[in-house]
């Protein structure tokens, strides 16, 4: 149907959109991961398939790729049931108070993993403050139980549950509530129905959340960074960081296929996870939740379950991270007379590095919310209207960043980067840029996804209305598409910019002295023995995380449903 | 304004025929329903039109102009039709007077203009002063209004609405026919309005179309389709009209025919054809008689439907049950079971295919 378009010239705002949205694509998406795989698969490529066989037949890389399996499934496995059960029981059951429920069960969502493994450890290590008070601590002098392989599995099996919680409660909205009246009617109880009925229809969703896990496991940096490499259990993403950090760009050919290997490992999981939906439904309008079970006398003691488990995984880690970040010196131990703002004076006003990481992040985070925010309205309308084959290829194009993990990208960005570009000759490798192209890349979906949502709920009419009124392709987008589309891209951005402020995987391949992120400095203050610094920076960036969050779920009745992940 | 004149036009969706080799010329100031269940290929009629839709095959002209054909289009922002959708397609985050106002600020005509002529056509459809409202804070017949406002405004040489009272209830849907039959009457506008309610289209419509299956049917004036249908489909969907077997007996006479239905001598008006067919049959061109009266339809009563000032009287004729009868009586009706006879007053011979 490529009619000619009488009185229209071929060169008009709307092609010109277009190719702005396909150039970010392409640059910030394909351009560094066809890099990667050109530099892997021809024959002069950096990388070269000899050497792939030659690094995978390496005792190291072996036995980090091994690791890695063993770590995704088994943390995947942990994920799984916490997920499940803690989505069931708030999903199904008669339970009180669940948004403050499903909060705390999302919050390792809007805690990053440096941060929680960091918590963690201040909650079991020798000095914690609350085990110390209560005598529960470990001796001082003994190691840290959590830096071993249970200790990385444990905290990326409880991290990563979020992912399945949320899986498992958008699967279960698409359960026909009249299917479990009918098990009812037919006389089976709560129990059964569950495991009958409910879990059956299940499947796909447990299959994709465990899926995504494990995707979300083996490119996990900041766990196995902060447990894994003292408890001298390495995994491909802290192998990458290790060689690339103490040999530099000159073995970018050896972690390039690393990050291979790594890619093909979550494309897998990924695979696992397509086919698991393929026959997806979505809930039907008419579908009114079901019922929950009455537990009865037992709600208590569910209550009474649920909650511990909650205050003991997502509250006390972070309550032992502000008691860290408060007491005098690591050994001291805090009291009301001795809890001191110091560390906090410290990061902010007098270390420079921390600083700059404040600003950095800050703006980093921002820009890259902001053009994501600004290219996913043109992106999301031609998906949602013209949902041709090019376009879905550049949708799926767009996604892929954002699905591998993220060490993988900034493989991909130091082998586009490292020279300068051919043409304009500017270098942007050490540079604050090279980490902004490659958030742009990275955060691209996370953004688009809710601003697609927003766009399939704008009636086709109102773009239509605007067109019999003698309205263009681009006035059309403006004037019309923009203004609805805005509380979805506005939500998106949001999102973008929690992911981006707090993020390790990326940045931490690609910093430089004076362009550290936040989660660079977390990282390295605790890696030179600055913990009380590295909690108080943690501290004020998981608050100004929480914030933002707090903020959006207040005008969230202003966004399209399904905007906020943690309201899905 | 223009009229709107299409030819041979053809619209697939993959295989399925949505609009199949439709010609139809409708004048200046011509006020058209297309009228059809649903699926009948009405609404794509009127996207094709619109500029919504590309035609496959045949043009589609505005005027003298041919803004359709396959592989040349005129986009429907260059076409100046108006277009009022059921769900009023009011833009939510504009207010009243800025959707009215809208198609001329895209054709920037000055704002002091702008206002005047948004102020000229609220007042037109009874809503002068509510510029600054928002479409939200509007009743459903009020955004309706909006909507015919907007078209109003622009100027429109041709209006096409996509069933605009279907999300209506049934004492405003009154009241908005009157509007549109007042906005015709003003505007002298084209207008093509597409319906499933055959009251409608009868009420408004200088003409009607009746589609069925991606073909019209038969196109002309409301009267006329219920004294005269084209086919059986027009017949049975027009007024439910009943559609028995004829058999015709001699030539036609002065605009009727001696034909035999389900056994009786009638006299049917026609068209000028005398062939083997069909006849209509209305309830108020039936009459009950005796069973032996010479030249009624005989049969027996099956079941009577008390409607107020009359009772509908459900009659098996014996020639053919499977096509029951019905008429009205306003005495008392013969009981169920009764044997009865039933004279035809006044029938027609279809003349198209059966």
């Amino acid at each position: 149907m490529s009619a000619t378009v009488v009185g229209r010239r071929w060169f008009n705002g709307e092609h010109v959109l277009l190719a702005v949205v396909a150039v970010y694509i392409l640059l910030f998406a394909v351009l560094p991961l066809a890099r990667l795989l050109v530099e892997a698969f021809l024959p002069d490529g950096a990388i070269g398939l000899d050497l792939v066989s030659r690094v995978l037949s390496s005792r190291s890389a072996s036995a980090a790729l091994v690791n890695t399996v063993e770590a995704g499934i088994a943390s995947t496995l942990l994920s799984l049931v916490i997920g499940l059960v803690g989505a069931l029981v708030v999903g199904l059951t008669d339970v009180r108070l669940k948004p403050a429920l499903v909060f705390l069960f999302l919050m390792p969502l809007l805690v990053p993993a440096q941060i929680a493994a960091l918590s963690w450890l201040e909650l079991l290590g020798p000095s914690s403050a609350i085990l110390a008070p209560l005598g529960l601590a470990p001796p001082p002098g003994t190691r840290n139980p959590l830096y071993s392989p249970e200790g990385v599995i444990f905290l990326m099996g409880i991290e990563h549950s979020a992912i399945v919680f949320l899986s498992v409660r958008a699967g279960l909205r698409t359960v026909p509530r009249n299917l479990v009246e009918a098990a009812r009617s037919a006389g089976a109880g709560p129990m059964r129905i569950v495991f009958d009925v409910v879990l059956p229809l299940l499947r796909p969703a447990m299959v994709a959340g465990a899926a995504l896990t494990f995707v979300a496991s083996i490119g996990n940096f900041g766990i196995p960074a902060l447990l894994g490499i003292p408890g001298r259990y390495t995994l491909l993403t802290t192998l990458i960081y290790q060689r690339l950090s103490g040999f530099g760009p000159r073995v970018l050919g050896e972690v390039g296929a690393l990050a291979l290997m790594l890619a093909g490992l979550a494309a897998a999981g990924l695979v696992v996870q397509t086919l698991a939906l393929r026959h997806h439904r979505s809930p039907s309008a008419g579908n009114v939740a079901m019922s929950p079970f009455v537990l009865g006398p037992l709600r208590a003691a569910m209550e009474g379950i649920v909650w511990g488990f909650l205050i003991l995984t997502a509250v006390l880690p972070l309550a032992a991270l502000t008691g860290t970040s408060l007491i005098k010196a690591l050994g001291v131990p805090l009291s009301f007379d001795s809890a001191t703002l110091d560390h906090y004076r410290y990061v902010l006003t007098e270390y420079p590095a921390t600083r700059r990481a404040f600003v950095n992040s800050t703006a980093l985070a921002g820009l890259a919310a902001v053009a994501v925010a600004v290219i996913s309205i043109p992106l999301g309308h031609v998906v949602v209207r013209r949902p041709r084959p090019l376009i879905r290829l550049l949708d799926g194009l767009a996604d892929a960043p954002f699905a591998l993990p993220g060490i993988v990208l900034s493989i991909a960005c130091i082998m586009v980067y490292l020279k300068p570009l051919p043409v304009i000759g500017v270098g942007f490798y050490g540079t604050f840029w090279i980490i902004l192209f490659a958030y742009l890349g990275r955060f691209l979906a996370l953004g688009l996804r809710p601003t697609i949502a927003g766009l399939r709920q704008i009636d086709v009419a109102l773009e239509e209305a605007a067109q019999a009124s003698g309205a263009g392709a681009l006035r059309r987008l403006v004037t019309v598409v923009r203004p609805l589309a805005s509380p979805a891209a506005m939500a998106g951005a949001v999102l973008v910019f929690m992911s981006a402020f707090n993020e390790l995987t990326v940045s931490i391949l690609l910093w430089s002295s004076g362009y550290e992120t936040l989660g660079v400095m977390v990282f390295n203050l605790y890696d030179e023995g600055h913990t009380t610094a590295a909690a108080a920076v943690s501290v004020l960036s998981v608050v100004a995380t929480l914030l933002i969050a707090g903020l959006v779920t207040v005008a969230a009745r202003w966004l399209p449903r399904g905007a906020l992940p943690w309201q899905a | 304004m223009a009229g709107v004149t299409l030819t041979g036009v053809v619209k697939r969706f993959n295989d399925v025929l949505a609009v199949d080799a439709v010609d139809m010329a409708i004048v200046e100031g011509e006020f058209v329903a297309l009228l059809g269940p649903s699926g009948c290929g009405k609404t794509t009629l009127l996207r094709l039109i619109a500029g919504f839709e590309t035609p496959d095959e045949g043009t589609v002209a505005l005027g003298d102009e041919v803004v359709s054909m396959p592989g040349r289009m005129v986009p429907a922002e260059r076409r100046r039709i108006g277009m009022v959708f059921q769900s009023y397609a009011l833009w939510p985050h504009m207010t009243v007077g800025e959707n009215v106002g809208y198609p001329l600020r895209v054709r920037r005509v000055p704002s002091a203009e702008r206002r005047h002529r948004v102020a000229q056509a609220l007042a037109a459809v009874g809503l002068e002063g509510l510029e600054e409202r928002r479409p939200a804070e509007l009743s459903g017949g009020q955004r309706q209004r909006v909507a015919l406002a907007r078209c109003l405004s622009m100027e429109s040489r041709v209006v096409l609405l996509d069933e605009p009272l279907a999300n209506l209830d049934a004492h405003l849907r009154e009241s908005m026919q009157a509007e549109f039959r007042a906005f015709h009457a003003a505007t002298g506008a084209t207008m093509i309005y597409v319906t499933h309610d055959q009251s409608e289209a009868m009420a408004l419509a200088d003409r009607v179309a009746v589609m069925n299956r991606g073909r019209v049917e038969q196109m002309t004036a409301p009267a006329d389709l219920y004294r005269r249908p084209a086919t059986d489909m027009v017949a049975q969907f027009v007024g439910r009209g009943m559609v028995v077997p004829a058999e015709v007996r001699g030539g036609s006479a002065g605009g009727s025919i001696r034909a035999r239905v389900l056994g009786a001598e009638t006299l049917l008006r026609c068209n000028g054809s005398a062939a083997n067919g069909s006849a209509c049959l209305r309830p108020e061109g039936l009459e009950l008689v005796g069973p032996d009266v010479a030249g009624s339809i005989v049969g027996r009563v099956v079941s009577l439907t008390y409607t107020g000032a009359t009772t509908t009287v459900h009659v098996r004729a014996d020639a053919a049950p499977d096509r029951p009868l019905h008429l009205h009586v306003a005495n008392e009706p013969p009981p169920p079971g009764a044997r009865v006879g039933v004279r035809v007053t006044d029938g027609w011979l279809i003349p198209g295919k059966h």
